[in-house]
């Protein structure tokens, strides 16, 4: 079961994720309709993806009154099923890393349904800031980097 | 029913009387010009009162267009237009290029373009949220530099994560070379726009949209990006651009630039190395929108004077102009002189040839202490320096003198201290429509035949890196996206060869046309052919039929660029401009370069000639560049060959 892994510290701020992800669910480029967000610093230059986390334990699913929110077990990825949602945007409120958000002119709430196993905007990050990795593979570049450092190399 | 890839809308905004109106943007009228340059140069043409020769009269016309593509998927389309009916540097249309976030914004807000015409009473900013927009109060922003502006500013638009156009003290002041900076960083840099800002009392534009743009056929762009996105990856200057930016030019175009006076000399360019840059300051890439090419930084000054300061920039533009150019070779103070000019709204070129300019003057004995107050402008001085950029955006001391340009300023000299002008005069580089050259292009022919043309100068779209190539063949023209037809009659040709001016009105003629479809489109240069990236215009026309639903090929593209061309010499025409200015100063030619690497090399200028007026037969003009009314016709610009015959500025 693959994890949308974040780096930040490789985001360029291109934002092309924001608009393949928008393309994708909703045939219009529009950052304000993706379901992640590059939040910018441009004084410091720094560009954090804002992903959702598709948490364990899921704050927008609990609160989620009438269950529109599930998980898919294919993907592990928690997707709102439009049916059921009555838009009361309780689970945006939920949400503990404001990963969720309102759609500006379509649907009621936007969340990342990681594309069904094919996440756009990772196939649209030419850094690597965002990934789809197995889960022993997150951390491993972080942890050779800090072996390399306990031995004296580069890292 | 909505367009796809354009938004629909031309927002149209009177400072003298606050009216703002929208105006349903006519297909005919998107097909014809298709956006960004294209939009700009038709709105000012069919606005503009070419009669009136104050560039600060409430009358002048400014325009922000985005690109037709910007604000999509497609790659490297973040750039915008900034451009003014009369520019107070050039004394002609200009149309600048940014790249940065606010194209996008705007597109995403559902604008094509800004049509900006008036004087507002007192400084005012202009806000657009989706379908508000309003002016507002800006006087609490007056005599503000650009961050401390944007930080004010932070505090009172309760927007989110917007973009901003924002001039400082430079603009306010109508300095020559002043410029609204793009989100603090980016710079619509070329001929003094920020002064018509500041003559309209306009401080700032920030938007912020949520609209979105709609693309017509989503998968089909999804492809049209990816072949070019796999295309462009593997090359090898992908990865030296999306490491080094244009930082890496740096080294290498000292054999081209020096301290200002045609001649190269001794100076320490490995300081400016750019694995110095990577080791002792970036802290990071960065892109503008859209882009996977990322050829920006963000760096940090960690030690010395500087210490602490951060910014972002810096291109090859920037450094050479501020460093090399006066004499200063430290690192972390051009870094810091980078951020200053941002700062203060005002173009590192024109900003570093006029310090550079001034320098040379007091070497050679022209200027003396008695004119500048005291500051004293020994070559790579950088306090000097930084004095003097200070000066000038202030339009303080001997910088209210060169806030006018160095040729006012020579003039001003000449007068005051009863010199001969052409003495001054002749130590100015600069091409003779007076836009300023930071390199001696003497030694590459292509180059140099297109900087003495060009009315806008160093941004990135205006790349012209493939006419210093040296020999290329069929396979590599194909390789970067030339269509068959065009690569077969190129593979022919002199093209490529810098040495020689055989053929250059060719690729001038081919280039322009490329550029100026990038510029509507809004498509980064160092994408494509010209920047010897892979991204030609097949694949541009299919990223534009993908993104507009309109079937395009090439061939419509090419002649789409034709006729922006056209327009742009009709403008020419009509404020004064005449073959003459199609030079570069007499001393120029016919003087080999005396030392270095390109010892011997010089423009000859039979030669030059030649290709001028091959140039013109190419586009269908006269010998003395006039367009004629056939070929108008052919290009749908009746209106424009009826203006041009009105005042027999037509050919016969």
């Amino acid at each position: 079961m693959k994890i949308l892994a974040v780096d930040h510290t490789r985001c360029t701020g291109c934002r092309l994720c924001e608009i393949a992800c928008s393309l994708h669910h909703d045939g219009v480029a529009n950052p304000a309709a993706a379901r992640l967000a590059i939040v910018r610093w441009e004084e410091e230059g720094l560009h954090v993806p804002a992903v959702c986390q598709q948490c364990d334990v899921a704050m927008c699913e609990l609160v989620c009154q009438p269950h529109a929110i599930r998980r898919n077990p294919a993907t592990a990825a928690l997707v709102v099923n439009y049916e059921l949602c009555i838009g009361c945007r309780m689970c945006v409120i939920g949400c503990p890393y404001g990963a969720m958000s309102v759609h500006p002119l379509g649907r009621p709430v936007l969340k990342c349904n990681l594309c069904d196993g094919e996440p756009r905007c990772v196939q649209f990050c030419e850094t690597g800031a965002l990934q789809y990795l197995e889960p022993q593979a997150v951390s491993f570049a972080k942890r050779s980097a800090t072996a390399r450092k306990l031995i004296g190399g580069e890292s | 029913m909505r367009s796809c890839g354009w938004a629909g809308t031309i927002l149209r905004v009177d400072l003298s009387s606050g009216a703002i109106e929208r105006q349903p943007l006519e297909a005919g009228f998107a097909r014809a010009f298709l956006g960004g340059q294209g939009f700009a140069e038709k709105l000012i043409f069919d606005a503009c009162d070419f009669s009136e020769r104050d560039p600060f009269s409430a009358k002048n016309v400014l325009c922000v267009a985005p690109g037709a593509l910007s604000g999509t998927l497609t790659p490297g389309s973040g750039r915008l237009t900034v451009a003014v009916g009369l520019s107070p540097s050039l004394g002609g249309y200009l149309d600048a290029n940014a790249g940065g976030g606010f194209a996008s914004e705007l597109k995403w807000a559902n604008y094509d373009a800004i049509v900006i015409t008036g004087q507002a009473p007192h400084p005012v900013y202009l806000r657009i949220a989706d379908d508000q927009v309003e002016l507002r109060d800006a006087r609490q922003l007056w005599g503000k530099r650009v961050r401390e502006c944007d930080h004010l500013l932070q505090h009172e638009v309760a927007l989110t994560q917007y973009a901003r156009l924002i001039i400082g003290p430079a603009g306010e002041n109508r300095v020559h070379g002043s410029m609204p900076t793009c989100d603090l960083f980016r710079a619509p840099s070329a001929g003094s726009t920020g002064a018509v800002f500041g003559a309209k009392n306009l401080k700032a534009i920030v938007v912020k949209g949520t609209r979105g743009v709609p693309v017509a056929r989503p998968a089909e762009a999804f492809a049209a990006f990816r072949a070019v996105y796999e295309k462009n990856r593997a090359e090898a200057r992908f990865k030296r651009f999306g490491e080094q930016g244009t930082k890496w030019l740096v080294e290498l175009s000292g054999t081209l630039t020096c301290q200002y006076n045609m001649q190269v000399r001794d100076f320490p360019y490995e300081h400016l190395s750019i694995e110095r840059f990577r080791k002792e300051f970036a802290s990071g890439s960065k892109a503008c929108h859209a882009c996977f090419q990322h050829c920006d930084h963000h760096w940090q000054i960690n030690s010395g004077d500087f210490s602490g300061e951060q910014g972002s920039g810096g291109e090859a533009g920037t450094i050479i102009p501020l460093g090399p150019m006066c004499g200063v070779s430290d690192y972390a103070t051009i870094l810091h002189l980078t951020n200053l000019v941002n700062d203060l709204g005002l173009d590192s070129i024109t900003a570093g040839c006029a310090v550079a300019t001034a320098m040379h003057w007091w070497q050679e004995g022209l200027l003396t202490a008695a004119d500048t107050g005291g500051l004293r402008l020994e070559w790579g001085d950088a306090q000097a320096e930084e004095q003097l950029i200070l000066q000038i955006a202030e339009r303080r001391g001997f910088g209210a003198v060169l806030a006018e340009g160095t040729f006012a300023a020579a003039g001003e000299l000449a007068r005051r201290r009863g010199l001969e002008l052409a003495r001054l005069t002749s130590l100015i580089r600069s091409n003779k429509k007076r836009r300023e050259v930071p390199a001696d292009f003497r030694p590459l022919k292509g180059m140099a035949f297109s900087r003495a043309l060009d009315i806008r100068e160093c941004d990135v779209l205006n790349t012209d890196t493939l006419m210093a190539e040296g020999n290329v063949d069929y396979e590599r023209y194909r390789h970067i996206g030339v269509p068959e037809p065009v690569a077969r009659q190129w593979a022919d040709s002199y093209i490529c060869n810098p040495m020689v001016f055989d053929d250059k009105s060719l690729a001038k003629f081919y280039s322009d046309n490329h550029l100026s479809v990038c510029n509507s489109l809004g498509i980064c240069q160092r994408f494509t052919t010209w920047a010897q990236m892979r991204m030609g215009l097949e694949d541009i026309a299919r990223c534009f039929s993908a993104v507009t639903g309109i079937d395009v090929t090439w061939e419509d593209l090419h002649q789409a660029g034709d006729r922006i061309r056209q327009l742009e010499q009709a403008m020419q025409l009509l404020h004064g401009f005449r073959k003459a200015d199609d030079y570069f100063p007499d001393a120029y030619y016919n003087s080999p370069v005396t030392q270095g690497r390109f010892e011997g090399a010089e423009l000859d200028r039979g030669e030059y000639t030649t290709e001028l007026e091959n140039l013109y037969r190419l586009r269908g003009w006269d010998k003395d560049g006039r367009p004629t009314a056939a070929h108008l016709h052919q290009a749908g610009l009746d209106d424009v060959a009826a203006k041009l015959r009105a005042v027999e500025l037509l050919a016969p």
